[in-house]
């Protein structure tokens, strides 16, 4: 398993693509920073470009959750698929490993990558903005926890595919299922502004479907400065919209996404262990 | 004649089957397969392409379900784990990560095996040089011609110390001298006291090193034995002179007799036969000048057995 889970970061350190996307991300960062360089010279400092640059830092945080989303997407494809379709698993599966281990060890590679991947950027985003405009959210940690654990669901998603579908397939339903619950989140919105039912509920629904996006907002909840939640809730609002949420996720949504994950998890497993090769 | 002993009796056979099957939905890949192969053997199992030599081997290793049958690897079960800590294995569609280096690769497979960090080092490099790879370890995979590649993987079968070892048509890629160096390197383990279990459609590839083979035709064993029992005497080619037309037909009960001049043939004739034969001959009167038993050579046999096409 730990062998299994080292050749997975390994492999994955060691190809373009994974390069490739921390070059992305690292574009967004700096462009950011330069963004958040033009709100500072136009607004001064002060409090209100850091009101400003609060709501801008949740923008870009959306961004970046779908580059993470994206990244987590594709690598655990790739991760799996190739190495079955091509006979690289061939040689490893006739090995003493149990395919329980198979998979515990590639989503353990992943899931450390991802982590490692997210912390590095996301906390280099945050840096950034404190370096240019003095302003730190109030929980960038606890923010950054859980967009991680948003890619890793994905990841998990996206592995249990992988055990039978292509890499490209597999990459693509789970980003689909992705936009789906972040549409999902805005249906429900809107839904709560018309007084639509209806809505309200397709919007919730599907965020337990695909937690995902009750993940984001999770994370986005830890960014919203105390300014923006005294007046939002003096307001009387607690909707929830992608770009501001005023109430943080419930320990029942936490528990569902942590029985989401395991239940693709153990998809997974069982998927690898009746496959043949 | 193959032993056909009751799956239960124990005598601890490098591999043992019984009624082994798997289809994949209505194509049946291989029917039945009852089997045993000692340890220490190098066993043959030959058939043209799509027999269902594959399918077995991925029954063996547990890579497939059988759809029905069992049968015993190195006295555990099916696709246990614990036989696998002892079995080598090169695929007949072989890759290795192309972007791990030839050392690389091995190592981590030396790590599957749960090997020192000092073993894996030792072992990948003393494979590498088996194979002939010493001077490539340190490049990546990906840049390996498939021949090169197939060498990978012989070195892969050869971690650890197996106690036996899989080979799906190991010479696929290979030039002369690789298959050669094949040749070279079972003998070499049969020396280690290791079974060899070879897949080939090439039969003078088994011919060369098999001490036993089994011929699979479309998912059934069409023939099993010794080399020497699959190619026993199918008739002798006699010079005689003066021999009676009732001499002659008398020599039915060894064969089928024909005659032309002085050159006799009996055709089906065994080999513990001929010395009676040929006294059968004299004491006709007929003067005996040569003797020559026929053997089918691997070819003619093959062809034979899967004459029904
Ligand atoms: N995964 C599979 N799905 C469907 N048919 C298969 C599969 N693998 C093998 N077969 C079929 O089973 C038969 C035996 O194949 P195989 O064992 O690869 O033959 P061999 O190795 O002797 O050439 C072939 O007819 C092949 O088409
Ligand atoms: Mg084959």
């Amino acid at each position: 398993m730990r062998a299994i889970a080292l050749l997975t970061l390994r492999e994955m350190l060691r190809r373009r693509t994974t390069v490739a996307i921390a070059l992305a991300v690292l574009l967004v960062v700096s462009l950011s920073g330069w963004a958040f360089h033009a709100l500072v010279s136009s607004l001064g400092p002060g409090g209100e470009a850091k009101l400003f640059a609060s709501e801008q830092l949740v923008f870009v945080m959306l961004v970046f959750s779908g580059i993470l989303a994206l990244a987590a997407s594709f690598l655990s494809a790739a991760a799996v698929a190739p190495e079955l379709e091509s006979g690289v698993a061939l040689s490893l599966l006739a090995r003493p490993l149990t395919r329980l281990r198979y998979i515990l060890g590639k989503w353990i590679g992943l899931a450390a990558l991802i982590t490692g991947f997210s912390l590095v950027t996301g906390g280099a985003e945050f840096l950034t903005v404190f370096g240019v405009v003095g302003y730190t959210p109030p929980h960038p940690a606890l923010a950054l926890l859980a967009l991680t654990a948003e890619a890793i669901l994905l990841m998990t998603l996206s592995l249990f595919l992988s055990t039978r579908l292509p890499t490209i397939t597999s990459a693509i339903i789970s980003m689909v299922l992705f936009f789906l619950a972040w549409m999902a989140g805005v249906a429900g919105t809107i839904g709560n502004e018309l007084h639509s039912g209806t809505l309200v509920r397709i919007g919730e629904v599907a965020q337990l479907v695909v937690p995902t996006n009750g993940l984001w907002q999770a994370a986005e909840y830890f960014l919203e400065p105390s300014s923006v939640l005294v007046l939002g809730q003096s307001l009387g609002r607690t909707a929830e919209n992608p770009f501001i949420v005023l109430v943080p996720q419930t320990a029942a949504f936490y528990g569902w996404a942590v029985l989401w994950l395991l239940a693709f998890l153990l998809l997974s497993i069982w998927s690898m262990r009746r496959r043949e090769l | 004649m193959p032993e056909r002993l009751s799956f239960m009796d124990y005598e601890d056979p490098a591999i043992r089957t019984e009624s082994l099957s798997k289809r994949y939905g209505r194509k049946a890949a291989l029917s039945d397969l009852t089997m045993t192969v000692p340890r220490g053997e190098v066993f043959g199992f030959l058939g043209p392409n799509g027999a269902g030599k594959t399918t077995a081997v991925k029954l063996l290793l547990g890579l497939a379900r059988p759809t029905a049958g069992e049968g015993l690897v190195l006295g555990e079960p099916l696709g246990a784990v614990s036989a696998r800590q002892h079995i080598g294995y090169l695929p007949e569609l072989f890759r290795y990560q192309d972007w791990l280096t030839a050392q690389e690769v091995l190592e981590a497979h030396g790590a599957l095996l749960h090997l020192s960090r000092a073993a894996r080092r030792t072992e990948a490099e003393s494979a590498l040089s088996v194979v002939g790879l010493a001077d490539r370890a340190k490049d990546r995979v990906g840049a390996f011609s498939k021949g090169m590649q197939q060498r990978l993987g012989l070195a892969v079968a050869l971690i650890g110390s197996p106690q036996m070892v899989v080979l799906d048509e190991p010479t696929s890629a290979l030039d002369p001298v690789g298959r050669h160096d094949v040749r070279e390197i079972i003998r070499h383990l049969k020396q280690r006291g290791a079974t060899i279990f070879l897949n080939s459609h090439l039969l003078s590839e088994v011919e060369l090193v098999c001490d036993r083979v089994a011929v699979l035709d479309r998912g059934r064993v069409a023939a099993e034995g010794s080399l020497e029992e699959l190619l026993a005497a199918t008739g002798a080619q006699i010079e005689v002179e003066g021999l009676t037309a009732e001499a002659l037909s008398d020599l039915r009960r060894f064969g089928e007799p024909r005659l032309r001049g002085t050159a006799l043939e009996v055709e089906g004739i065994r080999r513990v036969e001929v010395p009676e034969l040929v006294a059968a001959l004299c004491a006709s009167g007929a003067r005996v000048y040569a003797v020559e038993l026929r053997r089918a050579t691997l070819e003619e046999r093959f062809l034979g057995l899967l004459g029904g096409h």
